[in-house]
């Protein structure tokens, strides 16, 4: 069913709190190390999923040839939508499932490389997959990247995300 | 909304924009699509800089602007012919006019992206656990050398204390030091927290300052082994401290010594290290009669940021990554992308090989060839500029060579003759003679970049007889037009062999008899 697809089944440490990183530091002093190496292992395992979704979608979204432009840039904006999932999970431990989550697509660690570049072109992004996806009228001249720039885009983010997780502990 | 209202908006966000890029306005594009207008901000090639300034203009948007979300940056499309009157050339322009001066707090939160390692590559050392003296003239990376060390420091959280010099230009008083040592106190003990004891050391050197100078001195003198003992407190609960000491060749050079042996005398064995800067020929860290500073190499390392005209290909590289990391960040692919051909050969040779030197006349030459049509800066532009630059030069005799500048006038006139009119050759030999006075002079004329060091030391006739391989400042013979009449010395940047430099002619200068 739609709706239970959009929910996470328990037990899950995502679910444990609004903020699962959050939940951690303000457990860990009445936990011995090996329960909090655990609860973090859960997180970490967690973000390596978000990063492989977005990676499942980046996969079938190159595939996709350029003159199918709709679903393209709508399987390119999914891939970067769940890496960047991934690096909110893994930074500040912030994780949702609602629709309200999209507009967040431009918020990024203030570590990671690249940060305005991205965010902004993201954002793009996303504006090109609203049209992509929902508007009947739009034209491929409509969108801000053609298709093999976005591509590129996603690509370049997926590269750099890899590389901001796995120096952060993240096996991916 | 109505198309006047939604150019309007356009117009008013790149015009926020443009506060933050140096008054440059960018230029844009409205894309009119099937939900509505985007705004596409178009430059040569799309930077970080120039997303985050776009970023935070529109923080600052009201939620009704049609562009508070809707705008981005895009490279240009087309070929761009006239690449000069780009607006991120005049960017660029103004960039590199601002990266002239360097203190502890150039580039601010952007400092390791933007800095270019120095050529020597002695960025290891400098944040290495040893006192150093970095020498070079004037624009060769000194200040950034010891501002590399800063940023690391500050990263890491660790105490420095970083005091430039030039507010004490020429002085040679004991207040120097009172002062200097009061300002390195109030510094370490806002790094570490809990400065209690060094306030309270604070509050003697502050009456020190009222007392007579042999009074103070003698007060001073006193206290240090009370500031010693602080200062290697300060390093235990934290962890090393560092003073960074920018230019001391502006203080007069008799007191050189004694400033820097106050220092010496807080910071050794204390796991407190200094890094100090100057011009070589102007900077005295050593005292032998009085047997007071820092000698070297024991008490402080040598790093020397000069001679990088013995190594031209080197430094070209060098000076390319510099102008290419400004380019980047003001949104064109390269400073190729601006420049004819053969552009930055010559700017090495006229720069001779001083990073701030060559930023200096890049900038005039974008301004050069600006006003004069050109699509890319030339070798002209670069020409035009060396000889305004070398005014600037003369200039600096009065700044830094604040004693009996005549003689040094004197044989720069001579090596002008000798050069441009005489032999017709920009390049000559000088004989090492450390104790001869115009020996001496031509030293200065290399501190003061007028002349410039193409080989440390060779042997061209006979055993024992040293030279130093020499070039006289481009500025001097090339405007215009360039000298045709002067013979220039290799017109690449490359390493010159040594039957090229055998082949020089050899200047002696004379002295007149005071």
């Amino acid at each position: 069913m739609s709706i239970s697809s959009n929910k996470l089944k328990e037990p899950n440490i995502l679910l444990a709190s609004s903020n699962c990183q959050r939940l951690i530091r303000n457990v860990q002093h009445a936990l011995d190390p090996a329960a909090v190496e655990a609860l973090r292992q859960e997180v970490r395992d967690n973000v390596k999923q978000l990063f492989e979704l977005g990676d499942h979608h980046f996969q079938f979204a190159s595939s996709i040839p350029n003159t199918n432009w709709r679903q393209r840039v709508s399987r390119f904006y999914y891939a970067a939508y769940n890496i960047r999932r991934a690096l909110a999970l893994h930074h500040s431990g912030q994780f949702a499932m609602d629709v309200t989550d999209h507009k967040k697509i431009g918020d990024l660690p203030d570590d990671f490389p690249n940060r305005n570049t991205f965010a902004t072109e993201l954002e793009g992004l996303r504006d090109d997959r609203n049209l992509a996806d929902y508007n009947h009228v739009a034209t491929d001249s409509d969108l801000l990247k053609i298709p093999a720039d976005v591509e590129a885009l996603v690509t370049a983010f997926r590269t750099e995300a890899s590389n901001y997780l796995t120096t952060r502990g993240i096996t991916l | 909304m109505k198309v006047t209202s939604i150019a309007s908006a356009a117009d008013a966000l790149v015009k926020a924009m443009s506060k933050r890029l140096n008054q440059i306005r960018l230029d844009y594009t409205i894309k009119d699509r099937a939900d509505g207008s985007y705004l596409v901000i178009q430059v040569v090639e799309p930077s970080e800089h120039i997303f985050r300034v776009l970023r935070e203009t529109q923080e600052w948007l009201d939620e009704s602007h049609p562009f508070k979300d809707r705008a981005t940056i895009q490279k240009r499309g087309g070929t761009v012919t006239d690449r000069i009157q780009l607006p991120e050339t005049r960017l660029l322009r103004t960039v590199l006019s601002e990266s002239l001066t360097v203190d502890e707090h150039t580039f601010g939160d952007d400092f390791f992206t933007r800095y270019i390692p120095s050529v020597f590559g002695y960025e290891e050392q400098i944040v290495s656990d040893s006192n150093y003296l970095v020498y070079g003239r004037r624009g060769s990376g000194k200040s950034s050398l010891l501002a590399f060390a800063k940023h690391h420091r500050q990263n890491d959280d660790r105490p420095y204390a970083w005091i430039a010099m030039q507010p004490y230009a020429g002085r040679g008083d004991i207040q120097v030091s009172i002062d200097v040592i009061a300002d390195v106190l109030r510094q370490l003990s806002r790094c570490i927290g809990h400065g209690e004891p060094l306030a309270k050391l604070n509050g003697s050197l502050d009456d020190m300052s009222n007392m007579d100078d042999s009074d103070a001195e003698s007060a001073f003198t006193r206290l240090l082994p009370r500031i010693s003992r602080e200062v290697a407190n300060a390093s235990d609960s934290s962890t090393d401290t560092v003073i960074f000491i920018d230019d001391i060749h502006v203080l007069n050079p008799s007191f050189q010594p004694q400033l820097l042996g106050h220092l010496y005398s807080i910071s050794r064995s204390n796991r407190c290290y200094l890094k100090i800067s100057g011009i070589e020929q102007f900077s005295r860290p050593w005292s032998t009669v009085e047997q007071i500073g820092l000698e070297s190499p024991h008490d402080a390392q040598i790093l020397k940021l000069d001679y990088n005209l013995t190594m031209p290909e080197k430094s070209k590289e060098h000076i390319k990554s510099i102008l290419d990391a400004h380019a980047k960040f003001c949104g064109l692919p390269s400073v190729e992308y601006i420049s004819g051909p053969d552009v930055l050969s010559r700017l090495v040779w006229v720069a001779a090989a001083v990073p701030r030197d060559a930023l200096h006349l890049f900038a005039q030459a974008i301004t050069r060839a600006s006003s004069q049509d050109q699509k890319k800066v030339s070798i002209t532009s670069i020409n035009q500029a060396a000889s305004e630059i070398a005014e600037s030069k003369l200039r600096d005799i009065e700044k830094d060579h604040r004693e009996a500048s005549s003689p040094t006038r004197d044989v720069l006139e001579q090596l002008k003759e000798f050069c441009i009119k005489d032999k017709r050759q920009n390049a000559f030999l000088l004989e090492i003679k450390n104790a001869d006075a115009g020996f001496t002079c031509v030293q200065d004329l290399i501190a003061l970049r007028l002349v410039h060091v193409l080989h440390e030391g060779i042997t061209p006739h006979e055993a024992g007889r040293r030279y130093q391989a020499l070039m006289l400042d481009y500025g001097f013979y090339v405007g215009i037009r360039a000298a045709r009449s002067v013979d220039l010395f290799q017109k690449s940047p490359v390493t010159p062999s040594a039957k090229a430099l055998r082949n020089l002619p050899v200047f002696k200068p004379e002295m007149t008899p005071v």
